[in-house]
């Protein structure tokens, strides 16, 4: 294990992979900060940015730029009560409050160190699990790893705010776009409608900027708007103190913190929870276990610091599936997973003894690149609040230019540019419909896997159904997710019964 | 009580889906379940879909709230005022991809900027001309020159 340690911290120390390190969790940053760009956007963006470099590099900054919007997010849920990714919804509740009782800083730098000590949770919890889980997953064949996939997509479209079901369309709508172009048993074309530069199937990356990026943009246009910024108002004395805590507020911090790291570090690793439900699940435990709940949703110190140390720790364990099985958890690590694809590198439990400088490189720049956030913060909170002040309405041609060339550079060809159009539309009408968007990509990138996984077990079993089944694992697995579609089907009864009273 | 317009269409949009990649899968053909063939896969996502689009109808999860027909009662125009944004950006990037061609990259970008500004009608003419200028002047710099990326900046015809 330290031999693994020491390997990854001499890949991460190379000049290079240490400043595309910094430029991932740099950008990741400013992203988290500004409203309307999410992690997946900004992935998406900078994905055909990686084409030109090696792998470890490549997976370095798109991985800083992943968890570094996990610090930037907490910024603008804070001063402006939105959170700029969803698994800071959370803090809005007691950052806010207490932005507006002048407290904004407090709250801001202990959102910093909460996040700081919940990644490093997050990455002994890796380094310790990770080579266990791959070597149990050595075991698994085609039918395992097909009933795995199953679980995972079916507990991501549990997640959705709205309709269960919906969120279990959105993914089999993935699923279709994931077989679009030639077969990979005998590559017979399908559903390419004829063109040429449909044969390999709809591009990653040019569904990700349409889903992400230019429906986005579709739907925050004429919305979002600055007006309730708070770090703006502040007086000089205020803002010469901006990110200091105030007397006590460590102490108060201190266990919901390490409570925080434990809970994102347990529910990061699970398919399709990740940092929001852990966000929200240590936000219920620090009100459940405080003497003075009633302080709860008025400005209390541990509504920040917990949830931000929970959503930080689970974007490092969310890595666990996803680099020991293949298997995403989230629609974030199924871009991910896209991306090691694209530098042919299939993640899994061999990853770990083909690839070690890669793995435990990227283990370990988890542990650098926070290191570079707690440290840049702390100046740069005063450039981002000033950032804040730049309207949307100025923002979103300069990230429109960003996608169409993101696009273009993906394949080099303005096709890919009108893919991500007819994607954006499509996301937005699918958006109104209330279907989820991130259930897609995840059904989008697991498509191809689910189906080899599914023929092959149907290949090796004669076509006998009863090998899903009759297999340990892959029974459990089916098991866990007829359980899971019946939870569904009950929850969706019970809403359909009250919405038809 | 009636099931709300968006179930509805939510619904009606799984079944067309649905229906497609039933097609799909026949016309590709679907084989054995020993010797499964190209269309075995669609044929199984059309018929998952098409059973959760029933699904979907039979147990709306909202009903027709007075947003609904307040909306209805809007005028065209306001209605339409709301397409705004959706109109403005598909011209801009449909603009891009065709001024690439004919106009290079410059002209594409300035398009894309100046059009996609208008989708926002809080945004001046002054606001959308000046990010217009700047961004496409620092696209030019980033994209050309800086990332080296197979651009061509003007092109004619």
């Amino acid at each position: 294990m330290i031999d693994n340690l020491i390997l990854g911290l001499n890949t991460v120390l190379v000049w290079q992979n240490l400043l595309y390190c910094f430029f991932g969790v740099f950008i990741g940053n400013l992203i988290g900060v500004l409203p309307g760009i999410g992690p997946l956007a900004a992935l998406s963006m900078l994905l055909p940015m990686t084409y030109g470099l090696g792998p470890v590099p490549s997976l370095m900054m798109l991985a800083g730029l992943y968890y570094g919007t996990s610090y930037g997010g907490a910024i603008t849920a804070i001063l402006l009560n939105i959170p700029g990714t969803a698994q800071h919804a959370v803090v809005c509740v007691d950052g806010h409050p207490m932005a507006k009782q002048g407290k904004a800083g407090s709250a801001i730098f202990m959102g910093i160190f909460a996040s700081f000590v919940g990644a490093c949770f997050g990455v002994v919890i890796l380094s310790l699990f990770s080579p266990v889980i791959a070597r149990v997953a050595l075991q698994f064949g085609a039918p395992e790893y097909f009933a795995l996939m199953l679980l995972g997509l079916l507990a991501a479209s549990g997640l959705t705010t709205g309709s269960p079901i919906k969120g279990i369309i959105a993914v089999v709508f993935g699923l279709v776009f994931g077989f679009v172009g030639a077969d990979m048993f005998n590559g017979k074309l399908r559903l390419t409608l004829g063109l040429v530069e449909l044969q390999d199937g709809i591009s990653l990356v040019a569904l990700a900027l349409g889903l992400f990026g230019v429906m986005d943009i579709l739907l925050n246009v004429g919305k979002l708007d600055n007006s309730n910024l708070i770090g703006q108002k502040n007086t000089t004395e205020e803002k010469k103190s901006f990110v200091r805590p105030d007397p006590g507020d460590m102490t108060k911090s201190f266990h919901p913190i390490i409570r925080g790291g434990v809970i994102g570090s347990f529910f990061g690793a699970l398919p399709g929870t990740g940092g929001t439900f852990a966000s929200f699940m240590s936000y219920t435990a620090e009100k459940k276990l405080s003497k003075t709940p009633e302080r709860f949703g008025r400005g209390a110190i541990e509504g920040v610091a917990g949830p931000e140390s929970a959503n930080s720790s689970a974007d490092i364990t969310a890595f666990i599936p996803t680099l020991t099985l293949g298997i995403p958890g989230d629609a974030v690590m199924a871009l991910m997973l896209g991306a090691l694809m694209i530098h042919n590198i299939i993640p899994g439990p061999r990853m770990m003894s083909l690839q070690p400088d890669l793995f435990w490189g990227l283990i370990m720049s988890f542990w650098v690149g926070n290191l570079f956030l707690l440290i840049l913060n702390i100046p740069l909170v005063n450039i981002w609040v000033k950032l804040l002040a730049v309207p949307y309405r100025i923002l979103y041609p300069i990230i429109l230019v960003l996608i169409c060339v993101g696009a273009y550079s993906s394949s080099y060809t303005m096709f890919d540019v009108l893919v991500v159009l007819v994607i954006g539309i499509f996301g937005y009408i699918i958006t109104k419909l209330g279907f989820e968007p991130a259930p897609l990509l995840m059904g989008f990138v697991l498509g191809p896997m689910v189906e080899e996984n599914f023929r092959r077990s149907l290949n090796l079993s004669d076509g006998d159904l009863s090998i899903f089944i009759t297999r340990p694992i892959s029974g459990v697995c089916l098991a866990i997710c007829l359980l899971m579609l019946c939870i569904t089907l009950y929850k969706q009864l019970k809403t359909a019964k009250r919405v038809l009273k | 009580m009636k099931t709300s317009k968006r179930e509805l269409h939510a619904a009606m949009l799984t079944f067309a889906v649905g229906v497609l990649c039933l097609y799909s899968g026949l016309l590709y053909g679907v084989g054995t379940l020993t010797e499964t063939d190209s269309g075995s896969y669609p044929f199984l996502l059309g018929v998952v879909l098409i059973i959760l689009s029933i699904l979907l109808l039979i147990m709306p999860a909202e009903r027709r709230n007075v947003d609904e027909d307040h909306e209805e009662a809007q005028s065209l125009w306001i209605r339409l005022k709301r397409y705004r944004p959706w109109l403005f950006i598909t011209i801009s990037v449909i603009g891009f991809v065709i001024l690439n061609q004919y106009g290079g990259f410059v002209a594409a970008t300035l398009f894309l900027l100046l059009c996609s500004g208008f989708a926002d009608p809080k945004n001046s003419f002054i606001t959308v001309v000046s990010i217009g200028a700047l961004a496409t002047i620092a696209s030019v710099l980033i994209f050309y020159y800086g990332l080296n990326l197979p651009l061509t900046l003007f092109t004619w015809g």
